[in-house]
């Protein structure tokens, strides 16, 4: 009873912890940190500790992208080894290309008109106002157009796949192709990354006119520019490259929203929870890369 | 019977997940055209034993031969041959919700017409999977319908018809009545003996109803911490003079077995 009361209190005590500690061991087991075997200072246990979980998260990193890039190669390696389903394919083309245009639509028009109302207020001051309609176009084909694009079929359609996969993951949908001759890679993963390949520089094509648009209204109606001279300024300003890179870029977009999609959700685990996080990282993954990739291919194309 | 070549022979399998083992070394044998029952309580690893015969999860050490050829050493493309002729009813059904009925039981037909080059019209696929639903007590007209739409009976009927479709040598079944009420349960099992014995199929099932393994298997197995502690005739299930498989089968909370809630 005595000690009881002399013992320090539980929460800063270092020299002898009043609770057993838990760590993992790399594969994954419990370890339990016993004071009575484990001699080492709690000091040099902090740093190790510390030491440990950085390591944990540089092998998780490198793990997660080796097997990232197998998924990606054996995905692709389907291309070229019949059957290829069509039907699933062209299911996918629908589901991106088509019902993501009013969405993809309504972003590029409001953000064309968003930059023509921007570089007005800047422009004005120096009499530039002349320069808006290169400044929307440029915008919109090399950045806007694609980056938008993209990051709204991430929300929509790479959400949705990895939903779609992950819940056939955790109900055995999977295994069960298995079971029926069919690969699931062949069957799930190949047509749609073709597909996110395929359809996003369709969507873009479409965002880029329509951005385009977007600037020419504000323009004409609200800052009082003449029509022709937009149209005209607008066709001096752009170049092929412009826009034949834009769309380069939404297809490396498609490829990465679709690849993360179906990675996530092939991976999930563990019902309902498990698909709730797959159809997260999924996003934000494709997030992420779609606009780490961006910086890298404008620094490829643009920078001179 | 000593004389045939076993169906599917199990030799030494093993696997574990980190350091969970779940099979520890497995030896069975299930002849041609018997069935064969395996019971055990939950997370003993009956399931993971399937899953690793139809190679959806990769066996740590041991050998799988199906009619005497080793399929775990067996390259790619053959051993996709050899999983061809393995139909399987899932726990929970697995049919493919973004399908009709009838795409769901026609499925497989399809994907090995198409392997091997002579793919059945849709027309022709849809009029066998209504023939398929026909024997599993189903109207064919059910197959225009999505599978959310049918009772969790209807639904394992139509999985036992995607299972049985492609005439397969071997039948696997996980917990095929495990949800059913027991009516419904007898009539799958029914089912079950029904196509198995028309077919000629050599089965596996898994279980925990002792009415059901009773009736649908010939042999019976209990799987216990990754090891196959008994084996015998179905029909002594209910008195195998073994404790733990009496405890099991009588469902009895004091025993050799003790439920082990935490690791």
């Amino acid at each position: 009873m005595r000690r009881f009361f002399w013992r320090p209190l539980p929460f800063p005590s270092f020299d002898a912890p009043a609770m057993p500690r838990y760590g993992r061991r790399h594969d994954g087991s419990i370890r339990r940190y016993c004071p009575a075997t484990q001699p080492v200072a709690p000091r040099v246990n902090a740093v190790l500790d510390f030491i440990a979980a950085l390591g944990r998260a540089a092998l998780n990193l490198v793990r997660t992208a080796g097997a990232l890039t197998m998924f990606a190669l054996t995905a692709l390696s389907h291309l070229v080894r019949p059957p290829f389903y069509w039907r699933i394919f062209f299911g996918a083309l629908i589901e991106i290309g088509f019902f993501s245009l009013p969405v993809v639509a309504l972003t590029a028009l409001f953000s064309g008109g968003v930059i023509a109302l921007q570089s007005y207020t800047g422009f004005a001051q120096y009499h530039a106002q002349g320069a808006i309609a290169g400044i929307v176009v440029l915008a919109v084909t090399r950045e806007l157009g694609p980056v938008l694009a993209g990051l709204m079929v991430a929300g929509r359609v790479g959400a949705a796949m990895a939903a779609e996969i992950g819940t056939m993951r955790v109900t055995d949908q999977i295994d069960a192709l298995t079971t029926l001759s069919t690969n699931p890679m062949k069957y799930l993963v190949t047509p749609r990354l073709l597909a996110g390949t395929i359809a996003l520089p369709c969507l873009v094509l479409v965002a880029d006119i329509l951005g385009v648009l977007g600037g020419f209204v504000v323009s004409v109606v609200k800052l009082d520019f003449s029509a022709p001279a937009y149209i005209a300024a607008t066709f001096s300003a752009v170049k092929t490259i412009d826009v034949t890179v834009g769309l380069a870029k939404a297809a490396v977009f498609g490829f990465l929203i679709t690849l993360m999609g179906c990675y996530h959700g092939y991976t999930s685990r563990g019902g309902a929870q498990g698909v709730g996080s797959a159809t997260t990282a999924a996003v934000v993954a494709a997030s992420i890369l779609l606009l780490a990739s961006d910086y890298l291919l404008t620094d490829v194309f643009f920078s001179q | 019977m000593t004389q045939t070549v076993p169906k599917i022979r199990i030799r030494g399998l093993c696997k574990a997940f980190g350091p969970k083992v779940v099979l520890d070394g497995i030896d069975l044998d299930v002849m041609p055209g018997t069935s064969m029952v395996i019971i055990g309580g939950s997370g003993s690893g009956k399931s993971v034993l399937l899953r690793c015969i139809l190679g959806l999860i990769p066996a740590d050490a041991g050998t799988i031969e199906i009619d005497g050829v080793d399929v775990l050493s067996l390259p790619t493309r053959r051993r996709e041959e050899v999983i061809e002729t393995i139909g399987m009813l899932f726990q929970n059904g697995a049919l493919f919700d973004s399908l009709s009925v009838w795409e769901n039981v026609a499925f497989g037909l399809l994907a090995a017409g198409r392997r091997r080059g002579k793919r059945p019209s849709r027309a022709e696929a849809r009029a066998t999977a209504g023939r398929v639903l026909e024997q599993v007590g189903l109207d064919p007209s059910v197959g225009a319908l999505s599978p959310s739409e049918l009772s969790g009976g209807m639904q394992k009927r139509v999985g036992l018809a995607r299972a049985i479709a492609g005439q397969p040598d071997i039948l696997f079944f996980d917990e095929p009545t495990t949800g059913l009420d027991p009516i419904m349960g007898a009539v799958i099992d029914g089912l079950i003996v029904d196509c198995v014995r028309k077919l000629g199929s050599t089965a596996i099932a898994i279980t925990h109803d002792m009415a059901s393994a009773q009736r649908i298997g010939d042999q019976a197995a209990m799987l216990y911490k990754g090891k196959l502690i008994w084996q015998g005739a179905a029909s002594s299930l209910l008195d195998s003079g073994n404790p733990m498989v009496d405890q099991f089968t009588h469902g009895r909370r004091e025993g050799p077995i003790s439920m082990e809630l935490r690791r």
